[in-house]
């Protein structure tokens, strides 16, 4: 199977200090990666470049055989991200929100997958709730779902499963892998035990990022 | 997906987020019935067209200063750029979209300042063809400049002192030219219209040409 997503020789430098060093590796078609690191590793950094939220100091990554950072953005038709921060609109109800996405996206309303999870974590009670009024643990769960908006064939979660409470958590792991099962996704997690606890039916490769370094 | 469906449809979302910020529309109503008053009170025995013209116009760019920040510079406080910046639209797209929605904050507020002035002061011409013109075509070049300058400085902490200053910069060589237009005491030249409608052309091209590489940083 060819590489879905490539990270070659990424580096990254914030305020004079190394944060991401001679990061390397390829992601294959429908894999899962769990990239796991303490705080301050890297992770939420080196997703957001993988994202195309920030540039590389050096190194590239391709999605889809498209470079992010230099190309024309078409992989974005095919991502979904989900950010540890909240991204909606807060004066916007979740409903508006979303269509808003959808909209964007050439779609009328959600596509089958987001309107799948939408229904699975109950959020049809908060339509026509303001984003601006929801709890933290709300919010992420609408970001999840505009996230999953446009049906993407690559998924990158930072933190999915943080800011919820139990049965929240075990609702976004089984939604994550099912996601898993015909998709590419990438998700951050804080430590091993985690992965293990909570999303232990996934099969994922596990990449650890140390000090901003992938210990091998 | 059409670019024009993209940005109709970032332009309603604006609009929308706009009209729920009810304390924000008080104030910018207040700012503009206030300066209304005042121009129409400081000198209402001695009000002529070279006092009313360039006080509205002033009036404007303070409007355009006030709703700038409603461009990139909320999306950056309120952390919704990351989401503008992972949909599949280009950023000239994403700055037209916000030049639009500038340009119709500064259009609505314009109007009512239009009608009050008038009202308040008896000056009449102020509803004219001419003035009416002059303010939507200058108001599309201010508008482009206001959303540019949003942009530009949206993580930077001195924008309060750089988005004022962006303005005025950049609109002071229009000033002149709109001024001559909507004064009733000089006559109305088309040259002088057409290279109005010229300068902004180029500027809205300019800045959303630009645009490309102040967001896709």
């Amino acid at each position: 199977m060819n590489a879905i997503l490539r990270i070659d020789n990424v580096w990254k430098k914030f305020k004079g200090n190394w944060v991401l060093k001679r990061i390397t590796f390829s992601v294959k078609e429908n894999s899962v990666i769990a990239l796991v690191g303490k705080n301050g590793s890297g992770k939420t950094t080196l997703l957001k470049i993988i994202s195309g939220l920030v540039k590389p100091t050096k190194g590239k990554v391709e999605i889809l055989g498209e470079d992010v950072h230099r190309g024309n953005g078409n992989y974005k038709w095919k991502i979904g991200v989900l950010l540890h921060e909240n991204i909606l609109y807060e004066e916007l109800t979740v409903e508006e929100n979303l269509k808003y996405y959808a909209r964007i996206y050439g779609q009328k309303d959600l596509g089958g997958i987001a309107s799948e999870v939408f229904e699975k974590l109950g959020l049809d009670r908060y339509s026509g709730t303001k984003v601006g009024h929801l709890s933290y643990g709300w919010r992420k769960r609408v970001n999840l779902v505009r996230a999953l908006i446009n049906d993407p064939e690559i998924i990158l979660l930072d933190e999915p499963l943080s800011g919820l409470d139990e049965e929240a958590e075990k609702i976004v792991s089984e939604i994550i892998v099912n996601l898993s099962r015909d998709r590419t996704v990438l998700f951050t997690i804080p430590n091993r035990h985690d992965l293990v606890s909570s999303l232990k039916n996934i099969d994922a490769r596990v990449v650890e990022l140390v000090d901003g370094r992938v210990n091998a | 997906m059409s670019k024009f469906s993209q940005v109709y449809w970032m332009l309603v979302k604006d609009l929308m987020v706009e009209s729920r910020r009810g304390f924000e529309i008080l104030a910018s109503m207040g700012f503009i019935s206030a300066a209304a008053l005042v121009i129409a009170q400081a000198a209402f025995e001695s009000l002529t067209p070279k006092l009313v013209i360039p006080a509205f116009w002033i009036t404007i760019l303070f409007i355009a200063i006030f709703t700038s920040t409603t461009a990139f510079v909320r999306e950056a406080d309120k952390k919704t750029l990351p989401g503008l910046r992972l949909i599949p639209i280009s950023p000239s797209v994403i700055f037209l979209s916000k030049t639009l929605f500038t340009f119709l904050l500064i259009l609505g507020q314009g109007f009512i300042e239009i009608i009050l002035l008038a009202v308040f002061s008896s000056q009449w011409y102020l509803i004219s063809d001419r003035v009416l013109i002059t303010f939507v075509v200058s108001s599309l070049h201010i508008s482009a400049i206001a959303a540019f300058a949003s942009a530009l400085v949206m993580y930077s902490e001195g924008r309060a002192f750089l988005i004022p200053m962006l303005i005025f910069v950049l609109t002071a060589p229009i000033i002149p030219t709109v001024l001559t237009l909507a004064n009733p005491s000089y006559p109305f030249e088309m040259v002088t219209f057409a290279i109005l409608l010229l300068e902004t052309l180029i500027m809205v091209t300019a800045t959303a040409v630009l645009s490309e590489f102040v967001l896709s940083v």
